[in-house]
């Protein structure tokens, strides 16, 4: 009895002349060709740009590779680790997007500096995936709000760089 | 049937993607620390502290360690340093630190040393307690400014800490706070609220208690911080010139004293160290691992003693290479210290001996201003704890002109003696290039 309706809706269908697409269902099935293509585009850049070796397809970025890949952290997290935000998969996005505009701006017209370091506006958001590892260990520790691990641990992970 | 396909295939999408985008959120909170104990207000015994706090206790409890290894000119033995500083015994002449004068101890001694030095004698005021104990603020609370100007051996029966957590720690929640009533009265004298200090402030101040230079003001003796001008040697100097405060007569010169007492926050204010976001906490109380968790050290040494922790974090270099570079300052300091000094000394000996001839009493007094300016900036380097490390450049600057005013001192009690005044040359020197380069202008 459930099925009947939609029995008869069927059947009314076949029936007629093939019923042409509404506006709406075009509309709605377009955003979600939309959708589905960001989400595939998005992952599939994520997938590309996930490993260090990369970031390091710029040659501006081969001192910090250099010594990325001579510390401990070498096995354990790789460059966006650190230097993306890992709140959830939108801010990691867009931390990834805004990062990468800039880079491939600056890198472009070679307006980059021979010392490169960390923006300032990113302390908080390495200082957090820091804290992501490492938190159990500090957890005895009431830091002041406007220090950051790498203040004093300035040559983690990157040596003379930071 | 294909219509509403697609709308659920499209629901389902937007919902995937904000799943996606919200659900994969980490949780991001603070784990809590490890154990928190609420010890009642009031508490000051370390003994009920370590039952709750351990680790901090066993690292506390090593400031009983005496030792000198590791550094090279303070360390927490207790020797004389009269005999390690020659000249100090001659500018402290009839005050008591010409008495006895050593080095220092660890907090754990305070309230031992401080009964046994024979600078304390029987009408010795209560001030002398004031950074030896943990019930300070609890009898100021009682006494109020009384306590100061009583006398010493008086309040024996109330002091029944020492230097303890509560000196440092609110006893519920373990944060930082100022106990001391001289910070805290100063503070609130110079329009800073004492107890909205931000936590990497307090790692320095919760020092900055005791670790500072203060002088027993007016008639109620009450411990003061000489702060009103700044706290730099020339703020001091210029404050206490104004009050015209002495601490003594010295016993040769004739000279009204000033007595500096351990300015080592004030030496490092302006520091590198300081400059760079650094408290007295960072080096001397480093983060040490202990059970797989870190912990501040309340082990307070030296930090020549804990180099991995203090300064390698930061220093990447080698231990042995650092600790020369530390030594190579303090060396330098040590060495113009122990010219200077003497050169002091010697400025005493000059008004003692123009006095003894009759001297021109007018130019005597001049000389003797001078003198004690010159004593000033010498004591400044010499009772600061850190030979010069905390700030190289600060120290450098008091020694240079302690040098200048004693000279100028030995200068004008000759004058006095002979009526001869020495050769002098004063001209304004432009310094910088800017300055210079201006001045060449002006005269073209």
């Amino acid at each position: 009895m459930k099925y009947s309706g939609a029995e008869h809706e069927e059947t009314d269908t076949q029936g007629g002349k093939r019923k042409k697409i509404s506006r709406k269902t075009l509309v709605i099935g377009l955003l979600a060709v939309l959708c589905l293509t960001a989400v595939v585009g998005v992952q599939g850049v994520h997938a590309l740009t996930k490993d260090p070796s990369y970031c390091v397809s710029c040659h501006v970025m081969e001192p910090v590779y250099g010594t990325w890949s001579h510390s401990s952290h070498r096995d354990i997290v790789g460059c966006n680790d650190c230097h993306t935000d890992q709140t959830n998969y939108a801010t990691k996005t867009y931390t990834k997007i805004t990062s990468g505009v800039q880079h491939l701006y600056h890198n472009t017209f070679s307006d980059v500096p021979d010392s490169i370091r960390m923006n300032e506006k990113n302390n908080e958001m390495v200082q957090n995936n820091c804290l992501n590892c490492h938190q159990d260990v500090v957890r005895n520790i009431s830091m002041d709000p406007s220090r950051q691990c790498f203040d004093c641990h300035r040559y983690t992970p990157h040596s003379n760089y930071r | 049937m294909r219509k509403r396909g697609i709308i659920l295939l499209s629901l389902m999408v937007i919902v995937a993607i904000s799943l996606v985008a919200v659900g994969c959120a980490s949780s991001g909170s603070q784990q809590a620390v490890s154990y928190r104990a609420e010890i009642a207000p009031g508490t000051l015994s370390v003994d009920e502290y370590a039952k709750y706090y351990p680790k901090q206790y066993d690292t506390f409890m090593r400031t009983s360690e005496m030792s000198n290894e590791g550094s090279k000119y303070g360390g927490s033995e207790e020797y004389d340093k009269l005999v390690q500083w020659p000249f100090l015994k001659e500018i402290f002449a009839g005050y008591g630190f010409a008495i006895e004068y050593n080095e220092d101890r660890g907090h754990n001694y305070t309230l031992e040393d401080v009964s046994k030095i024979k600078r304390i004698n029987e009408k010795s005021i209560a001030s002398c307690w004031t950074c030896k104990s943990a019930n300070i603020s609890g009898v100021v609370e009682e006494m109020g400014d009384a306590y100061y100007g009583a006398n010493f051996h008086d309040l024996k029966s109330k002091i029944t800490e020492g230097i303890t957590c509560a000196n440092c720690h609110d006893p519920q929640t373990m944060k930082l706070v100022i106990t001391q009533p001289p910070l805290r009265d100063t503070l609130t004298r110079l329009g800073k609220d004492p107890d909205k200090l931000t936590t990497q402030e307090l790692r320095t101040m919760t020092c900055a208690q005791c670790h500072v230079e203060y002088y027993f003001a007016g008639d109620k003796k009450v411990v003061t911080f000489p702060w009103d001008k700044g706290t730099t040697p020339d703020d001091i100097l210029a404050y206490y010139e104004e009050k015209g405060f002495s601490d003594w007569k010295h016993a040769k010169a004739g000279t009204p004293e000033i007595k500096v007492q351990h300015p080592e926050f004030e030496t490092f204010s302006g520091s590198t160290h300081a400059e760079a976001g650094l408290s007295c906490a960072d080096c001397h109380m480093p983060y040490s691992m202990n059970g797989g968790e870190k912990i501040s050290s309340h082990w307070w040494t030296s930090p020549l003693k804990t180099m991995n922790e203090s300064c390698m974090t930061c220093h990447r270099e080698g231990e042995e290479w650092l600790k020369e570079r530390v030594f190579y300052t303090q060396d330098k300091v040590a060495d113009t210290m122990a010219t200077v000094g003497n050169v002091n000394v010697e400025a005493i000996e000059a008004i003692a001996a123009a006095d003894a001839e009759g001297a021109n009493k007018a130019l005597l007094e001049e000389a003797r201003g001078l003198q004690r300016k010159a004593q000033f900036y010498v004591d400044w380097v010499g009772a600061e704890n850190s030979m010069g490390f905390h700030n190289p450049q600060l120290t450098f600057d008091s020694l240079s002109k302690s040098l200048d005013y004693a000279y100028q001192a030995i200068n004008k009690a000759t004058e006095a003696r002979t009526g001869v005044a020495a050769p002098q040359f004063e001209v304004k020197a432009p310094k910088t290039n800017s300055e210079t380069v201006k001045l060449l202008s002006e005269k073209s």
